[in-house]
């Protein structure tokens, strides 16, 4: 049981703007290169690669990132890039409480 | 012993972690190091403003956190910039979101951003219980942010006070295949005759081989959710909550933050160092405390904002 207490679903109305949202990645792929950035700072962590390696690791990534994420953005959706009305947002508790 | 690091790294996954924290790495002998900041889990792409988004205006207000007051509050250049941006508070009635200026450009989810991102919440963490954002959330303007605060002022209510006076604590566990191999071949009398036979025989052994190959897996397996089922179990009773994520690499078994309350804090750290006293062959890499990252999710309802407004 991931989720035990859904304090608010939905049903709002407000509108407002937003650039560059939070929850873009709703709208993307790039699980699988989330979690390499992961791994590689575990491996930092772990003293198993260099402060270096990390690094250029890290841009590598990010950049890989990037490109997904403007290639999804770009498919399908004249939008401009990265702007978006929010029109609701939800708050909840997740995890498994111990009872 | 496992001894807490306060310090770096996350999961939800999560963004983590200013180089102040310590890490801790239970049996061993906690070892300090430079920890990456760890990637928020809901990372959220920093997504540029290009200059044709219209309406933009280049500049906008990056969300660090939400809290429960309505004081008009500076935290000092502490937030996410070169130089580091000012943060402070934009209520709404009771509650305020901790915010910053951010350029309208894109935000890589870089350590040195993610770590701006952990130092105010940090900072905040220490006078108030917070609601952590996830890493790269950017409104317009401090009335957009207002907006969104009235929008889910209830359920930002019923949020902080579920999380009141608690903080996250992450906890993974990584293990040494081979040496864990070794521990079951001494422990299980078949797999050890099995192997014996295998080195022993001539001619073919690639079915041997397959079978002990199958034998050491489904071993391993059950080691594995045996210590984290335990893990789990002894952490229970010190703590408000918990979630396991998905372990990362193949040497990590239990990748799991707990919610603790800041009254059983002592009791939930000694119980991880008895455990990483227990788990001797285990290494242990304790952090914390966190926002409590991995226990609230905020969502967004989107949508593309259409240019002819």
């Amino acid at each position: 049981m991931i989720i035990l207490d859904r304090l608010l679903v939905g049903g709002l109305s407000f509108v407002l703007r937003t650039i560059q949202a939070a929850v873009e990645r709703e709208l993307t792929d790039d699980t699988a290169l989330r979690e390499e950035l992961l791994a590689a700072q575990l491996r930092l962590e772990l003293g198993e690669i260099s402060e270096a390696e990390y690094v250029r690791l890290e841009r590598e990534l990010l950049d890989r990132l990037n490109e997904v994420r403007a290639r999804q953005r770009g498919e399908g959706d004249d939008a401009p890039a990265g702007e978006f009305r929010v029109t609701g947002a939800e708050a909840t508790f997740t995890g498994d409480e111990h009872r | 012993m496992a001894s807490r690091r306060k310090r770096s790294t996350h999961a939800r996954q999560s963004p983590r972690a200013p180089g102040k924290r310590k890490t801790g790495r239970a049996g061993a002998g906690g070892r300090r190091s430079a920890a990456p900041a760890p990637v928020p889990s809901a990372v959220p792409r920093p997504t540029p403003a290009p200059g044709r988004a219209a309406k933009s205006d280049g500049r906008g207000k990056y969300v660090y956190c939400i809290i429960h007051s309505a004081d008009l509050r500076r935290f000092g250049a502490i937030g996410i910039g070169d130089p580091p941006a000012e943060a402070y508070t934009v209520p709404y009635r009771d509650i305020s979101a901790v915010v910053s200026d951010t350029p309208g450009e894109a935000l890589d989810a870089t350590r040195e951003n993610v770590l701006g991102h952990e130092r105010v919440n940090e900072t905040v963490m220490r006078s108030y219980t917070v609601i952590p954002m996830s890493f790269g959330t950017v409104f317009k303007t401090d009335d957009d942010i207002a907006q969104l605060l009235r929008g889910a002022y209830e359920a930002f209510r019923d949020v902080l006070e579920k999380m009141q006076d608690k903080v996250e604590f992450g906890l993974k566990v990584l293990w040494d295949r081979d040496v864990i191999v070794q521990q079951i071949e001494s422990d299980d009398e078949d797999i050890r005759r099995l192997k014996s036979e295998i080195s022993g025989q001539r001619g073919s052994t690639y079915f041997a081989r397959m079978q002990y190959g199958r034998l050491i897996e489904t071993a391993l397996q059950a080691r594995a959710d045996r210590y984290v089922g335990d893990i789990f179990e002894q952490l229970r009773e010190v703590s408000v909550a918990s979630r396991a994520n998905k372990p990362i690499g193949d040497r990590m078994i239990m990748n799991a933050a707990f919610l603790v309350s800041r009254d059983k804090e002592a009791a939930f750290d000694a119980k991880v160092k008895e455990i990483g006293a227990i788990y001797d062959k285990l290494n242990f890499r304790y952090t914390g405390p966190w926002p409590p990252y991995n226990f609230v999710n905020i969502r967004l309802k989107l949508e593309r904002a259409r240019e002819a407004e």
